[in-house]
């Protein structure tokens, strides 16, 4: 399914305490600020409006690299993600004799990074808006279910045209089934390159069986930079091209965790079927899900459409 | 997958080329055999049904609340009667576009896969 770039920037809360039930769930950065006396109960010290601040401290150093979620940890446009996410970086770089996805890689200067492909994005996202009312407002009662779907079709179109003319990339993106609209706007960095990523044994240790089981012990992370023209606006690959230096980028914690530990996910895209009714949920589990995953491992088949990000 | 596999243990040119692939197949499917048994064996799916059924009650309770939501459930179940008579067809269009990253990264598929998010773009 090609979510790539979709912006849905939700939160995953969970909580693990010793005597607690674990206390978990997923929302809109914005639900987040709203939820300020939970937080504080749950022993969460810092500024719970900070996370409805997309485009602010700490949420503005998470990027999508389109299908993956990144962060930026540097100000010279270092970026940290998943093994898997810069796979393709690897395997475009590699040659039958030089195998970095088996091996692994390692910039030791700037000059040895190399680029990840002409394909390859950064999306820093520069702005986010509600929209709802521009696009749902206004419409007729009496209108049919198709021209409903056709007018909104048409109205975000309109909007992404409008907000892309200044050269930055733009999405509207349902919320809640259509119940809200957020306009969103990105810059689309389009020279990246692969910094350092562990060579399998390490980024893809345990391999199939253990990915997506807890505890896992894996090395799974990769690094790479965005870098721009000289004028700070996104172009092609060039070695004339300079590090992107963002207004934002995480400091990695030096001391870990202890157990109990308040823990936050953020994620593009996230995405719940929380709020399906129980019929919803039955058919995925008798009819969607045995039929996507009995036909795996023949070519077609329905793999392609739930590839996870 | 198969043919995938198969493939890269002829040429290593091919194994690279096709690395990438195979790891996200792998990925999506574990995920999703996990998934499903979380929802049958680790009860997600009953839990949900109680959850319902309490829902329906707490509606039917009070005559306000019945005139405002009461016709929501039967209404979405309506639609989903109604959804699972092209299910068969919609998904093995999903599967010819969504499967072949040709189709999949073109420019006309692009529309149609942002009205599957606007579909699916539950929270």
């Amino acid at each position: 399914m090609k979510t790539s770039r979709v912006p849905f920037a939700l939160l995953g809360l969970t909580l693990f305490a010793v005597g607690l039930s674990a206390e978990e769930g997923m929302w809109m950065p914005q639900q987040i600020s709203e939820m300020g006396a939970k937080l504080k109960a749950l022993g969460f010290q810092g500024d719970p409006k900070a996370f409805g601040d997309l485009t602010g401290q700490p949420m503005g150093a998470v990027v999508s690299l389109g299908g993956c979620t990144a962060s930026f940890v540097s100000p010279d446009g270092l970026i940290v993600t998943n093994h898997h996410c810069v796979a393709g970086a690897l395997q475009y770089n590699s040659t039958p004799t030089r195998n970095l996805l088996k091996d692994g890689f390692l910039a030791k200067t700037r000059k040895e990074e190399l680029s990840n492909g002409p394909g390859s994005r950064v999306w820093v996202t520069t702005s986010v808006a509600e929209v709802t009312g521009a696009i749902t407002g206004n419409i007729d009662p009496k209108t049919t279910d198709r021209e409903r779907y056709g007018l909104i079709e048409r109205r975000i179109k309109e909007r992404v045209a409008a907000c892309e003319k200044g050269g930055q990339r733009c999405n509207v993106a349902s919320f809640f089934g259509g119940l809200k609209y957020f306009e969103i706007a990105q810059m689309e960095i389009k020279d990246v390159r692969l910094v350092y990523a562990p060579a399998d044994g390490i980024g893809v240790f345990g391999g199939e069986t253990d990915n997506w089981r807890w505890p896992r012990q894996t090395g799974d992370w990769g690094f790479v930079r965005a870098y721009v023209g000289k004028d700070g606006a996104p172009a092609p690959f060039s070695m004339d091209n300079v590090p992107y230096q963002p207004t934002h980028w995480l400091k990695i914690a030096q001391a870990g965790e202890e157990p109990g530990a308040l823990v936050f996910v953020v994620g593009y895209p996230g995405r719940t079927q929380r709020h399906q009714t129980y019929e919803q949920v039955k058919e995925t589990a008798d009819w969607a899900m045995p039929r996507s995953t009995a036909g795996a491992g023949t070519i077609g088949d329905s793999g392609a459409a739930f590839e996870a990000g | 997958m198969a043919i995938l596999e198969q493939l890269s243990k002829q040429d290593k040119a091919i194994a690279i080329k096709v690395a990438g692939r195979i790891l996200g197949l792998n990925n999506g499917l574990t995920n999703q055999k996990g998934e499903l048994e979380g929802l049958v064996k680790g009860g997600s799916l009953t839990q949900k049904e109680a959850q319902e059924k309490e829902l329906e009650a707490w509606i039917a309770a009070d005559p306000a609340r019945q005139k405002k939501y009461g016709d929501v459930l039967p209404a979405l179940r309506t639609l989903q009667a109604e959804n699972q008579k092209t299910r068969e067809r919609n998904s093995a269009v999903a599967l010819l576009t969504g499967s072949s990253s040709y189709l999949r990264d073109g420019p006309k598929t692009r529309s149609q896969s942002k009205a599957q998010i606007l579909q699916f773009g539950f929270l």
